[in-house]
C-alpha cells in the first residue's frame, strides 16, 4: 500500500542543518497496524508526517499503490489526506470553536460530502465511540478521553484507508488509553490500516509490525509474534 | 463549501468575542469618522462649487481706471457725462476681438446702464438715476452668459443692434407689474416721452433664493427680474457711433479664470497699449476664501487618513497576531484535507466577517456621526453642512472593502506559510 525508499528530512537552520530522517525504507502493507517508537527526537513524527503528506522528504521516494506522490499539487495531497488518510494526535488537536459534532464534520466540509449526509455520518461515528451523549459538547466540555474519542470519530469521518495516530495515548491516564487503544485495535481488525507512534513499549507490541527509531534511521523492523491487547481495567 | 466556511468564520467571531469587538469597533469608528468627514469635505466642496458656479466667479470686468474706487451711482453718472472716459472706448468690433484672441474666454458681454432721461433732466435732478428704471443695454453674449431664457417673444435682432432701435426685453418681474397676465409683446412702453416696443420677456430667475428673499428681489429695481433690457447700441454718441468703454468677459469653467485673465491682459496690453484699463475678476478678492478652505480641507483630510489608517493598522496587528497564535488550527485544517488555497480563504474569510460586521455598524455610525457633525456645524454657524448622501455610503462601502482586504489579505498569505509538520509536533 505505501512505501518509501531512503527517505531523507533535512531542516536548513541557517548555522546548521538537522538532519531528522538519514534515509528510511519502510513498507506498509493493507491491514497493518505499525508501531514506531524511539527516542524522544529520534525522527519519529517527522516519518509519520511524511507518511502522511503534511510534509514532503527532502530526499527519497514515497509511493502509494506504486504511484509516486511527492511531486503531486498541493491540492491532490489535501485530496489524499481527506479521502485516504485519519489522524490522531497526542493532545486531540479539536477545534476549539467547534462542538464535537462540528469537528467530526469537518473533513465532510472539505471533502465535499452533501449536506444532508454529513451530519448523519457525524452522529453515527460519535456513536460508534460511544459519544453520542455528547454531540453538541465543546471541547473544553469534555474529558481528554472523550477529546481524543472525538478526535478519532473525526479521522474516520471519510473512511480512511489508513489512520496515523502520533502518540495518542500520550495525553491520556493509561486506563483512558487503554479504550482508546482498544479502539484502535478493533478498528484495525476492521481492516482500517494504523500507524501509531508510542513511547510506550507494550503499546509497541499492540500492532503486527514494529519499527525502532533512533537518530533518523531505522534501528531495527520486526514483526510481532501475539500482539498486546491492552486491558482497560488492568491497570 | 463558502457557506459552511462563512458559518464557521461566524462562530469564531463569537469565540473571540473581546478581540473581535476591539477590531470590529476600531473598523467601525475608524469608517465612520472618516465618512462623516467626507461627507463635510463633500459638502464643503459642493458649496465651492456653488459659489464657483456663481456668474460672478467667472467674470473678467474691463473698465477704465477711472472708475476705480467711485461707488455704483458715481459710475455711472460719469458713463452718463462721458465726463471722466478717457483713453481707450471700444467698439463692438473690439470686444468681439477679445473673445477671438483669448481661448479661454467664453463670452464678450456688455451690460450698460443706461439712463432713459434727456440730458437736460439728468442735469437738474441730483438723483436722477435712483429713479429711472433699470435699464441696461446689452449684446447677445450678455443672454448667454447669464443664461437668461425668455418665457415669451424674441431676443434682439441683428437690425435692433444696428439700428439701435426702441426695443425692450423685459425682466420677469417688471413685465409681471407692468402688463399683469396680458400678453406684453408688440405692446409699448414709455419711459419720459420716449416709446418703446416689447419684443420679449424672460422666465423667472430667483437662483435658490428662499421664498422670504424672493420677495425682497421683486422689490429691488437693481434685481434681474426688474431689468429693462435694451440692445447696447441704443446710448449713441453724437458722432453716431456706439462707443462701449465698459465691458465683461466671461467663462464657463471657473477653472480657466487664471489663465483667461493672464490672455486677456496680454491681449489689451498689446493691442492697447497704456490704455490704463483695469482688469478685474474675482481672483482679486477670493484668495483668502480659497486659502483657508484649502487648509481647512488639508487638515481635515489629514485627520481622515491618519483614523482610516489607525484603523486599518490595528487590525492588521490584531489579525496577524491571532494568524501566529492559531497557527496550529491551519495545520490541523490541512491534515483534515484542507488545501493551502483553503487555508487562505478560510483565514480571509474569518478577517471578511469581522470587517463586514465593522462595516455594517460602521455605517450606522456614520449616520449618527453625520447628524452629529452637522449639528455641530450648524451651531457654529457654518455655511457648511454634513449631509448623507449616496455618496457618502458608496464610499463608506468601498472604503471597508478596501481595508477589509488590507487586513485579510496578508494575515491569509501568512497562514497558507505556516507549515503542518511543524506545529503538529509541537505537542
Ligand atoms: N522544523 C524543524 N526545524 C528544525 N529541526 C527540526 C524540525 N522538525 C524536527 N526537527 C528535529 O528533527 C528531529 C526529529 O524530530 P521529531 O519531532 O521527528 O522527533 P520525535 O521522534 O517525534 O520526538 P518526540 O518523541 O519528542 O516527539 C529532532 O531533533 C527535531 O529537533
Ligand atoms: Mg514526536
Amino acid at each position: 500500500m505505501i512505501k518509501i525508499k531512503n527517505v531523507k528530512k533535512s531542516y536548513d537552520l541557517g548555522v546548521s542543518v538537522v538532519n531528522a530522517l538519514k534515509g528510511v525504507d519502510l513498507n506498509v502493507e493493507r491491514g497493518d497496524f505499525l508501531t514506531i517508537m524511539g527516542a524522544s527526537g529520534s525522527g519519529k513524527s517527522t516519518l509519520l508526517h511524511i507518511l502522511g503528506l503534511l510534509d514532503l522528504p527532502s530526499e527519497g521516494e514515497y509511493l502509494i499503490d506504486n504511484i509516486p506522490v511527492q511531486n503531486l499539487p498541493d491540492k491532490e495531497l489535501a485530496r489524499i489526506r481527506n479521502k485516504h488518510f485519519g489522524f490522531i494526535f497526542q493532545s486531540f488537536n479539536l477545534f476549539n470553536e467547534l462542538n464535537a459534532l462540528e469537528n467530526v464534520m469537518m473533513p465532510l466540509i472539505y471533502g465535499k460530502t452533501d449536506k444532508k449526509d454529513r451530519k448523519n455520518i457525524a452522529v453515527d461515528l460519535l456513536k460508534k465511540v460511544g459519544l453520542d451523549h455528547r454531540i453538541t459538547h465543546y471541547p473544553n466540555m469534555l474529558s481528554g478521553g472523550e477529546q481524543q474519542r472525538v478526535a478519532i470519530a473525526r479521522a474516520l469521518a471519510n473512511n480512511p484507508d489508513l489512520i496515523l495516530a502520533d502518540e495518542p495515548t500520550g495525553n491520556l491516564p493509561s486506563e483512558k488509553g487503554a479504550e482508546i487503544m482498544n479502539l484502535l485495535i478493533e478498528l484495525n481488525k476492521q481492516g482500517t490500516t494504523i500507524i501509531m507512534v508510542t513511547h510506550d513499549d507494550k503499546l509497541g507490541r499492540c500492532g503486527n509490525k514494529k519499527v525502532v527509531m533512533k537518530d533518523g534511521v531505522m534501528l531495527s523492523h520486526e514483526l510481532v509474534e501475539n500482539p498486546h491487547i491492552p486491558e482497560p481495567t488492568c491497570c | 463549501m463558502l457557506l459552511d466556511l462563512i458559518g464557521i468564520s461566524f462562530k469564531r467571531l463569537k469565540n473571540r468575542m473581546v478581540e473581535s469587538v476591539v477590531v470590529i469597533l476600531s473598523l467601525a469608528f475608524g469608517l465612520a469618522v472618516v465618512s462623516t468627514i467626507i461627507s463635510v469635505i463633500f459638502a464643503f466642496g459642493d458649496s465651492l462649487n456653488d459659489v464657483q458656479d456663481n456668474p460672478w466667479r467667472r467674470v473678467i470686468n474691463v473698465y477704465p481706471a477711472e472708475f476705480e474706487g467711485a461707488d455704483y451711482g458715481e459710475t455711472i453718472k460719469k458713463i452718463g457725462n462721458k465726463n471722466l472716459i478717457e483713453g481707450v472706448e471700444f467698439s463692438l468690433e473690439d470686444i468681439e476681438r477679445v473673445k477671438e484672441s483669448c481661448p479661454s474666454i467664453d463670452y464678450a458681454y456688455i451690460e450698460d446702464w443706461m439712463s432713459l432721461y434727456d440730458q437736460e433732466v439728468e442735469d437738474e435732478n441730483e438723483n436722477w438715476w435712483e429713479t429711472s428704471p433699470a435699464a441696461f443695454g446689452v449684446n447677445n453674449d450678455w443672454f448667454l452668459f447669464n443664461k437668461k431664457e425668455l418665457e415669451g417673444g424674441t431676443f434682439f435682432s441683428t437690425e435692433d443692434y444696428i439700428n439701435g432701435n426702441n426695443v425692450v426685453v423685459l425682466g420677469n418681474n417688471i413685465k409681471n407689474l407692468l402688463f399683469a397676465q396680458e400678453n406684453p409683446i408688440g405692446k409699448d412702453i414709455l419711459f419720459g416721452d420716449k416709446s418703446f416696443k416689447v419684443i420679449g420677456y424672460l422666465k423667472a430667475d430667483y437662483g435658490d433664493s428662499k421664498e422670504s428673499d424672493i420677495e425682497e428681489r421683486k422689490a429691488n429695481k437693481w434685481d434681474d427680474n426688474n431689468y429693462v433690457i435694451l440692445p447696447y447700441s441704443y446710448k449713441t454718441m453724437k458722432d453716431g457711433t456706439t462707443k462701449i468703454s465698459y465691458f465683461s468677459l466671461g467663462i464657463d469653467d471657473y477653472n480657466n479664470l487664471e489663465k483667461a485673465v493672464e490672455e486677456v491682459k496680454y491681449y489689451l496690453n498689446s493691442e492697447f497699449p497704456g490704455n490704463g484699463l483695469m482688469i478685474k475678476s474675482s481672483l482679486d478678492w477670493n484668495d483668502d476664501f480659497d486659502n483657508t478652505s484649502k487648509i481647512i480641507l488639508r487638515i481635515v483630510g489629514f485627520i481622515a487618513a491618519t483614523a482610516l489608517l489607525i484603523a486599518t493598522l490595528t487590525n492588521l496587528n490584531l489579525m496577524l497576531a491571532r494568524v501566529t497564535r492559531e497557527k496550529k488550527g491551519f495545520g490541523i485544517s490541512q491534515a483534515l484535507g484542507a488545501s493551502k488555497a483553503i487555508v487562505f480563504i478560510n483565514t480571509l474569510l474569518d478577517s471578511v466577517v469581522v470587517g463586514f460586521v465593522g462595516a455594517f455598524l460602521g455605517l450606522l455610525l456614520m449616520v449618527l456621526f453625520t447628524i452629529g457633525a452637522d449639528v455641530i456645524l450648524g451651531s457654529a454657524g457654518s455655511v457648511v453642512s454634513a449631509t448623507l448622501s449616496v455618496k457618502t455610503f458608496v464610499i463608506n462601502i468601498i472604503l471597508s472593502i478596501f481595508i477589509t482586504s488590507l487586513f485579510s489579505f496578508f494575515p491569509a498569505l501568512k497562514a497558507t506559510q505556516v507549515a503542518p509538520s511543524q506545529v503538529l509536533r509541537e505537542d
